[in-house]
């Protein structure tokens, strides 16, 4: 299975009230193809997976980020302060090709680590795997949805991809104009919550101080 | 009767000197600051003491690069946040992505001595009337939509 159809499956999964962030050229491209609101698109910048923490740590709103494996290599220090930070409403996803896609096949060493979802484990992720999803079934939609509404975070879904992108895609809208998007996003009362209770409720917690 | 002499003992020894109470009281209570982040700084010793979860939140950082990416990531849902760290580090943390998109960072950057900035990022010292200090640099970052740095001197902070 190829990355886009991941891409699109996944971000389908999505439910209405939930900010996707999508970190890298190649994902932003294939994510833009199906646009929602609430989504943020990002270049491959160190920092940006822990943008994710910090949205998730101040909304009440569940935080989806995705990226590819040699993004999340070159960033491991951010997913182990994801990992532990108990976020419930945060979810990272990261789509595993071996390559670095942009480049050509350049492989990542993502593949010669003797067991990368242990090390996501014992870092303190749930882990998940959706290989059998995406094999079996004609519509994994429905049953990842179902599975993301019951599961709490923080949660790191692994799957693997195909290497290979289309040409065809436009181009993403514009870090600035996704930016002011997704604050309008998150603010915006009248778009439903998924019913999470964040670490810290900046409203309720200082009331009253002098 | 004990402030009264600790106000008088500052007085004469003439320095510059702001309590870091009353920093967080007028960032935090007044200025609606509540998220930070940042790698722990020796200079910076003095506002960690007086830090409390019942008006801010704190959270230490690695490094300072996923510092300023949870700041950012709490500014994205309109909170105002702010990034400890030291001086030396200002210039080797990656701002670019806050410079290009126009996002405001206050980072409260201490060190022995003010190293020079990228003319990108607005400074200011902190002297001791801390509340013109904050609310000028507060003012600046947010009308500008750039980073901006307090400098925090040795000394300057009891």
């Amino acid at each position: 299975m190829k990355r886009f159809t991941a891409v699109r499956v996944l971000t389908k999964s999505m439910g209405e009230g939930d900010v996707g962030i999508f970190i890298g050229e190649g994902i932003c491209k294939e994510a833009y193809a199906y646009d929602r609101e609430g989504n943020l698109y990002l270049p491959a910048y160190e920092g940006n997976l822990s943008m994710a923490l910090g949205v998730a740590l101040c909304t009440n709103r569940r935080v989806f980020v995705y990226c590819d494996d040699d993004y999340f290599l070159r960033n491991l220090s951010d997913a182990a302060h994801i990992a532990i930070s108990k976020c419930e409403n945060l979810y990272m996803v990261v789509l595993v090709s071996g390559y670095y896609n942009n480049v050509g096949k350049h492989p990542t060493i993502y593949s010669s680590l003797r067991a990368p979802h242990a090390i996501l484990f014992n870092m303190g992720f749930i882990v998940h795997n959706y290989g059998r999803q995406f094999k079996n079934l004609k519509n994994p939609i429905n049953e990842i949805k179902a599975t993301w509404g019951r599961i709490r975070g923080p949660l790191a879904v692994v799957l693997d991809v195909e290497y290979g992108t289309k040409s065809t895609y436009s181009e993403v809208m514009g870090e600035q104009d996704s930016i002011k998007r997704v604050l309008r996003f998150i603010g915006n009362e009248e778009i439903p919550n998924y019913k999470y209770v964040p670490p810290i409720t900046f409203e309720d917690a200082f009331q009253g101080e002098e | 009767m004990e402030t009264f002499f600790e106000d008088i003992r500052l007085l004469r020894l003439g320095e510059v000197m702001v309590k870091a109470e009353n920093f967080w009281g007028h960032l935090c209570n007044k200025l609606n600051y509540r998220f930070f982040s940042g790698v722990p700084c020796k200079g910076l010793d003095n506002l960690y003491n007086k830090m409390s979860s019942s008006f801010m939140h704190y959270i230490p950082a690695a490094n300072e690069q996923i510092a300023v990416g949870m700041v950012n990531g709490a500014s994205l849902t309109s909170t105002k946040a702010a990034v400890l760290m030291d001086i030396s580090k200002v210039n080797k943390v990656d701002l670019d992505f806050n410079i290009k998109n126009s996002m405001a960072i206050l980072i409260i950057a201490a060190g022995i001595e003010k190293y020079k900035l990228d003319k990108d990022i607005y400074s200011l010292d902190l002297t001791e009337d801390y509340v013109s200090c904050l609310d000028r640099i507060t003012k600046h970052i947010v009308n500008k939509a750039k980073p901006g740095v307090l400098f925090i001197g040795e000394g300057v902070l009891v």
